[in-house]
């Protein structure tokens, strides 16, 4: 039926025969004109009768953004043709985004990597043209099976590393399984390019490193800082519908330097100034203390009723044995106020910050009167910046404040799932393996100026964007050989210039991925990954609406082209390739170790692989047997079950069982945070220094005990303000799906739904007075300058932002990922320009994270 | 403060220069047809050989007009539709049938004219098609003003002076035209015997160009109204007339100043007729041209200018 | 004959602008990229800081006086017993005087054949690597990969070059009892549709309960489509 490809633009045969596909009338034309290629859609009639064109919904789960929805896909025929919310889903009960839509256009994207493909241009370098040519699968896991075992077989196979980006929870049989069988430390994972200072300052206050769940139907009022829920943020189509029934109930305001969509629904705006955001949290902490309305229940009071918080005047607590403040849920209050807020008055804060005290103290003294029921919304905006940690803490602690944290109304946290970790691989590690795996990272977490504290550990976490610099410094070894997998550096991290060095060095570089993306074009193979939405099996497991729920993604279609799930079967097929070679224990790993929860039987093919290993991570969810089935939620009735169904769901979260049980050092939310105290400590003492040098070495301006309190830092900028008068922020988009989906061709004609933006450009937004003042217009092509690069993109006159401000959006600017997102995808040509090349890679290092936020470039702005 | 309201419609002008013609030939058309029809029934015999230039312009005229047309469609192959269907609330209906029925009859008229004494169907006569094509031609013309003037969301169309402009122009057009060709027919096949001295020719006319001048005059008057109107009219008319004025501009103001020079050179003509002298044949030519020139330019600018810039302002409007 | 009068209550202040019905409309209604059959209005307005963002979401209104109906000189463009305003292709001869007459700006033309990405992509991006939108197509069996048939029940399936089209109310999803794909597609559920001849119906009680607005009330089309409350404070 399909054997003839009209290829020419003016193939008459593919005219004729989608003509008569419009007309519903193919067997006429076809006979008329006689071509053997006039039926080619003779399965899909124009005249389709209802029943024919039903199709079938199936479940799977949107992996466009971290709120990771369960979804239903429409599929007719075998192709997916629409998208819905999966109904039986307690997070987003049945609704979706505008992301899951767009996922269509992903994966039946032209641009799509369809099958293998090798370098044949040995030079690698942005601009040379790489000479893919298509190969089989088994020829490039050759390839790849070589390359390991020339580590293996010198004696390094440190020099092995991995780099994932977006991940199911099978990731571990890739991301961990695979370096550490060989014999490397090089797991690197994308988390700090991602929200680790988000995380930061929740675990410090109250014990969680993690992202929190918001009680949006009981709330009463709404402190974002940064963060644009109905556009982003982890829960978008459940902060959406609830959003207008709440703020029916709520006042909502908006710490944020653009008028986002969030803001723009607002009762309040306050757009900050970049990167002082710390100054206004300090500042409404101040006033909710000297005020004297802080939630007294949950933090305490004076013993004698007398408010002691006086502006500019310490707590003299050294009168007296006894305590003056009775302290109950919290710990610290007086010692904040002593160390920090006593002098942070809203006047202070309005200089800083360009939001009048006015604003300051009625957004601060009307959080406080909702009481618990008062939301302090943390996103990445407020903490992904250069001395983010401490205004992590600082906006986090205001739910302490008011004792909202686990509180109705409030903000509350993840209820448990079922779901499990991958089996122990230590049997499987051989000698070379086991010591190896345990050199030193790439990414140069631990080190002094990178303390990454995740877990209160030193080197607890990723660094994610250091792992260039390692890889260019040869530090702590060289990198040799490569995988990276749904991930794209090259493009989504600041100071992006530096991988494309580090992956031009990069001996041998393997990039499994949907289409050729930026880093794609410096590896030597190229391997086609399964789409997540629609093509790849396996698991997510998030929360929202005060549920957390485990999602699967399934497979709902035969891929058009010849792509493998990164994650389960390219890992078996390397096992595969590994065991041919002599060295099996990866292979023995997956069949030993993975076998079938229900039959026993050991996989044979990476198909029977995914399967099995799928069901043993999620058994909890599903299988009666398992000790935690129906523990925490769904019963779901054996395996089929949870695939038709797609998502097992928890019970609703139960508020204030973790008051006075915080994994915080003294079990209370801190204000004087115990816990970071033992942890900068505990770095302090690796590198035997004090905690002042630590902040020292971590860019920060405080000292002694304010590193143990939320407390205002000053924004770091790059670049000087006469020569880059203009402070550069970038935000989200609301059609992002991680920077993926600016090759579809519906993001780029709907993109002017993010305020300010327009459909098919990438504009940088300045604000009418400093455009009258350079004389420019709309439409204008400007080129945006930092002391890191320059990006060419059009102006946009709009007053959603601060004079002295330029703001763009992240996700456009690819110079490769396709023919829509590229303007000229051969000569590697960007659409717009991407932010990360103007974007100094600067750090959160007490995180780990990549400070993209917060001003932290200034930049000038000439006309081209 | 920039505020600008952003919606995409579809971009581009729906209704090319195409339409622009159509609505002048058959505006020439209808006209000329009058022309010939007064000429035959009131005029002396000399004037006959005006008459069927006249009269053979008009269903060419209008027929080139209708395939400019046709070829603008998008879908030609269903044009047959509007036969099959009765569509009585669509101005356009009603025009392809009073068009279609015009060519016609206007064919018809043309062929008696020009062939007298053939005999066949004889009572189609002349007189009879020319009575019944009179009413269809004055429908014709003011349903190519009515046609725009009924799109009440595009503000320029939507006026009295579209249909007003469109009367008078193809009273303008439709003797200018005529006259032209048929000095053209005279330079190059020579003029007819019954036709007399060309200088008398044109004093007999005199009530032509009378009609000529006093339509020209006319016609500037309802320009001048139709921007009052809309200078002076609600926010997105405004917004209209000066969109159209940045556009078109320069165009209108040739079209004035030929329609203006058009008529100071029937006001010489008609001078000289006083005094027993004629103008020139080159001087009737150019009054013909600038007519012509000015009334094409006049419904160029009414087509496309009238589909500028979609007020969005009021079209954002919630009440 | 059907006593059904058919309608759309939009909640502005439950709408929060982010397209997913005009994406939605696009993949239930194989509509072109180019032409948005569901569409928006944004203004910003005002002066930094008092900057205001308003968002109004469009669609056909179904005008119960549609000037589109009016005119057309086939009667291709009618109305339904239903109340919609619906196009046949069939009768269509592509004048575009229904485009015109539209005050909305909501009717589409195909001036080229439609889909071209998918139709007329034959220059891969790296040949034998990537594909190009026909050999997509081709390997999809469908027109546009992600071809609705359902569409084809009630209209074509993908307009003809040379034809006009529009929003439709999903009447191919009323024919089967389903809402529009905008109203299912809404996450902030701002879409009320249903039976405005049913004074139950959800559209009834929320015209009764707020005071509804129009598009463009002067021209005196009388929409089916209303909005309620304000998209901001």
């Amino acid at each position: 039926m399909t054997d003839q490809i009209p290829t020419s633009k003016h193939d008459d045969a593919w005219q004729i025969s989608r003509r008569g596909f419009l007309q519903g009338s193919a067997g006429t034309v076809a006979a008329a004109a006689g071509g053997p290629a006039l039926s080619l859609f003779s399965t899909a009639s124009a005249q389709a009768q209802p029943a024919e064109a039903a199709g079938k919904w199936m479940p799977s789960t949107c992996q466009g953004c971290t709120s990771w929805c369960p979804v239903q896909i429409k599929v007719v025929d075998g192709r997916a043709v629409h998208m819905r919310g999966n109904p039986l889903a307690k997070a987003n009960h049945g609704k979706i985004c505008p992301r899951p839509h767009l996922a269509l256009q992903q994966v039946y994207d032209p641009d799509r990597v369809r099958q293998p493909m090798k370098r044949t241009n040995p030079e690698k370098g942005r601009g040379k043209d790489p000479g893919f040519v298509p190969i089989s699968w088994d020829e490039a896991m050759d390839m790849l099976a070589d390359k390991i075992m020339e580590l293996r077989d010198a004696g390094e196979p440190e020099k092995f590393a991995l780099f994932r980006g977006r991940y199911t929870y099978l990731r571990d049989i890739l991301y961990s399984a695979v370096p550490k069988i060989i014999g490397s430390p090089n797991n690197i994972s994308h988390s700090a390019i991602c929200a680790e200072a988000e995380k930061f300052g929740p675990y410090y206050v109250e014990g969680q490193w993690d992202y929190r769940d918001y009680d949006l139907e009981h709330t009463r009022y709404v402190l974002c800082w940064g963060a644009d829920p109905v556009s982003s943020n982890r829960q978008v189509p459940h902060a959406i519908n609830f959003w207008g029934n709440m703020s029916d109930n709520a006042t909502v305001a908006v710490v944020d330097p653009r008028l986002s969509a969030t803001a723009a629904k607002a009762d309040e705006w306050l757009p900050v100034i970049p990167g002082e955001d710390s100054a206004l949290a300090v500042a409404m902490a101040h006033v909710i203390l000297a005020k004297g309305v802080w939630n007294k229940a949950f933090v305490g009071d004076f013993i004698d009723g007398e408010n002691r918080f006086v502006v500019g005047q310490t707590v003299d607590e050294s009168q007296t044995t006894v305590p003056v403040f009775n302290e109950i849920h919290t710990h610290g209050v007086v010692q904040w106020w002593n160390i920090e807020l006593k002098d942070r008055t809203p006047e202070w804060a309005a200089e800083r910050t360009g939001i009048p005290a006015e604003q300051i103290r009625r957004v601060a003294l009307g959080f406080a009167a909702a009481g618990s029921r008062a939301i302090s919304w943390l996103s990445p905006g407020a903490s992904m910046q250069a001395r983010g940690g401490y205004s992590s803490m600082a906006t986090h602690a205001l739910n302490g404040l008011v004792g909202s944290i686990d509180a109705k109304g409030g903000v509350v946290a993840k209820v448990k799932d079922p779901t499990g970790d991958i089996p122990d691989l230590t049997a499987y590690q051989d000698e070379l393996a086991a010591s190896h795996s345990k050199y030193d990272k790439i990414d140069q977490r631990g080190t002094l100026a990178f303390p990454s504290l995740n877990g209160g550990k030193s080197g607890g976490g990723v660094v994610t964007n250091a792992a260039a610099d390692g890889m260019l410094a040869k530090s702590p070894n060289e990198i040799k050989v490569a995988i990276a997998y749904w991930s794209n550096f090259g493009f989504s991290t600041s100071g992006s210039y530096r991988w494309e060095q580090a992956l031009s060095e990069l001996p041998f570089f393997v990039h499994l991925t949907t289409n050729a993306s930026e880093m794609s074009m410096f590896a030597d193979l190229v391997l086609p990954a399964a789409h997540q939405l629609f093509e790849k099996w396996g698991f997510v497991k998030n929360k929202q609406n005060l549920h957390s729920y485990v999602s699967l993604n399934q497979r709902v279609l035969e891929p058009l082209w010849d792509v493998k799930q990164d994650e389960t079967e390219v890992p078996f097929m390397l096992a595969e390739k590994l065991a041919e070679r002599g060295f099996d224990n990866l292979y023995r790993y997956y069949t030993e170790a993975f076998a079938d929860p229900e039959t026993g039987a050991a996989p044979t093919n990476g198909e029977e692989f995914t399967e099995s290993a799928l069901k043993m991570l999620t058994r909890g969810c599903w299988d009666s047997t398992h000790p935690d089935y129906g523990r925490y939620g769904d019963r779901l009735e054996g395996w089929e079950d949870f695939k038709a169904k797609g998502v097992w769901n928890s019970h609703r979260y139960e508020y204030g069982q973790r008051i006075d049980n915080f994994a915080t050092q003294t079990g209370k939310v801190e204000f004087y945070s115990e816990t970071l105290k033992a942890a900068l400590q505990g770095h302090a003492d690796r590198h035997d220094t004090t905690v002042d040098k630590v902040l020292e070495a971590t860019n920060y301006v405080g000292r002694g005990e304010l590193a143990f309190v939320p407390h205002f830092e000053p924004a770091l900028r790059h670049g000087d303000e006469a020569e880059y008068p203009f402070i550069f922020f970038e935000h989200r988009s609301r059609l992002n799906r991680e920077g993926r989906s600016a090759n579809c061709t519906w993001y780029q004609a709907h993109k002017n739904v993010d305020p300010g933006d327009e459909n098919w450009s990438d504009v940088l937004k300045m604000n009418p007075v400093d455009a009258d003042a350079l004389g420019l217009h709309d439409g204008d092509r400007v080129k945006v300058t930092s002391t890191t690069g320059s990006i060419t993109v059009q102006l946009k006159r709009w007053e959603g932002l601060r004079p002295g401000t330029v703001a763009k959006c992240y996700g456009q600017g690819h110079w490769a990922y396709g023919r829509v997102a590229a303007a000229n995808f051969a000569e590697h040509v960007p659409l717009g320009g991407n932010n990360n090349e103007i974007l100094y890679p600067e750090f959160e290092r007490l995180s780990g994270s990549t400070a993209r936020h917060g001003g932290q470039s200034r930049v000038k702005v000439e006309r081209v | 403060m920039d505020t600008s309201p952003f919606y995409e419609i579809q971009p581009g002008i729906i209704w090319d220069a195409r339409v622009a013609w159509d609505l002048s030939l058959g505006g020439l058309g209808v006209g000329a047809f009058l022309l010939a029809f007064l000429l035959w029934c009131l005029a002396d015999r000399r004037y006959r050989p005006l008459a069927q230039t006249a009269a053979v312009i008009a269903p060419v005229a209008v027929a080139i007009g209708l395939t400019l047309l046709f070829s603008k469609l998008g879908y030609k192959f269903h044009v047959y539709q509007m036969g099959l269907n009765f569509a009585p609330t669509s101005i356009m209906w009603w025009g392809a049938l009073l068009q279609g029925a015009f060519v016609g009859l206007s064919a018809i008229f043309a062929f008696r004219l020009l062939f007298p004494n053939f005999s066949l169907l004889d009572w189609l006569s002349a007189r009879l098609v020319g009575w019944v094509a009179v009413p269809l031609a004055v429908l014709t013309g003011l349903y190519h003003g009515v046609l725009l003037a009924v799109i009440s969301s595009h503000p320029l169309w939507a006026t009295g002076q579209m249909v007003i402009a469109s009367v008078l122009l193809f009273m303008i057009t439709g003797s200018a035209g005529a006259l032209l060709v048929h000095m053209i027919r005279i330079a190059l096949l020579g003029a007819r015997s019954e036709e007399g001295s060309l200088k008398d020719y044109w004093a007999g006319l005199r009530p032509l160009v009378l009609v000529m001048l006093v339509s020209t005059a006319l016609l500037l008057v309802t320009l001048l109204a139709w921007w009052i109107d809309l200078r002076f009219g609600p926010t997105r008319d405004q917004e209209v007339i000066t969109a159209v004025l940045a556009t078109y501009g320069s165009l209108i103001t040739l079209a004035i100043t030929a329609l203006i020079g058009a008529l100071a050179l029937c006001v010489a003509a008609l001078l000289a007729g006083l005094r027993g002298r004629s103008l020139p044949a080159f001087a009737t030519a150019i009054l013909c041209v600038l007519m012509l020139g000015g009334g094409f330019a006049i419904r160029y600018v009414a087509v496309l200018g009238g589909q500028l810039n979609l007020p969005i302002s009021t079209l954002a409007t919630l009440s | 004959m059907s006593d059904k009068r058919y309608a759309m209550v939009i909640d502005l202040h439950r709408c929060v602008g982010c397209a997913a019905c005009d994406i939605a409309c696009k993949s239930e209604n194989n509509v072109p990229v180019e032409f948005h059959w569901s569409n928006h209005i944004i203004e910003t307005t005002g002066t930094f800081p008092d900057t205001r963002y308003n968002y109004i979401p469009t669609l056909c209104n179904h005008c119960e006086n549609a000037p589109c109906v009016t005119n057309c000189p086939t009667t291709a463009m009618h109305k339904s017993e239903d109340g919609l305003t619906l196009h046949d292709p069939d009768k269509c001869i592509g004048c575009r005087l229904c485009q015109l007459s539209c005050p909305y700006g909501v009717i589409w033309f195909n001036k080229e054949d439609p889909h071209q990405n998918f139709m007329r992509d034959s220059e891969p991006a790296i040949p034998g690597g990537t594909s190009t939108g026909q050999e997509v197509a081709q390997a999809a069996d469908a027109p546009i990969p992600y071809y609705n048939p359902a569409r084809a029940t009630t209209y074509q399936g993908i307009r003809d070059r040379g034809m006009v089209e529009k929003c439709t109310f999903c009447d191919h999803r009323l024919a089967v009892g389903e809402d529009p794909a905008c109203v299912i597609a809404c996450p902030a559920d701002a879409r009320i549709f249903g039976d405005l001849n049913d004074l139950e119906s959800p559209p009834s009680k929320a015209l009764a309960k707020y005071t509804p607005r129009v598009l463009q009330r002067d021209q005196g089309t009388k929409p089916h489509v209303f909005y309620i409350r304000n998209f901001n404070k």
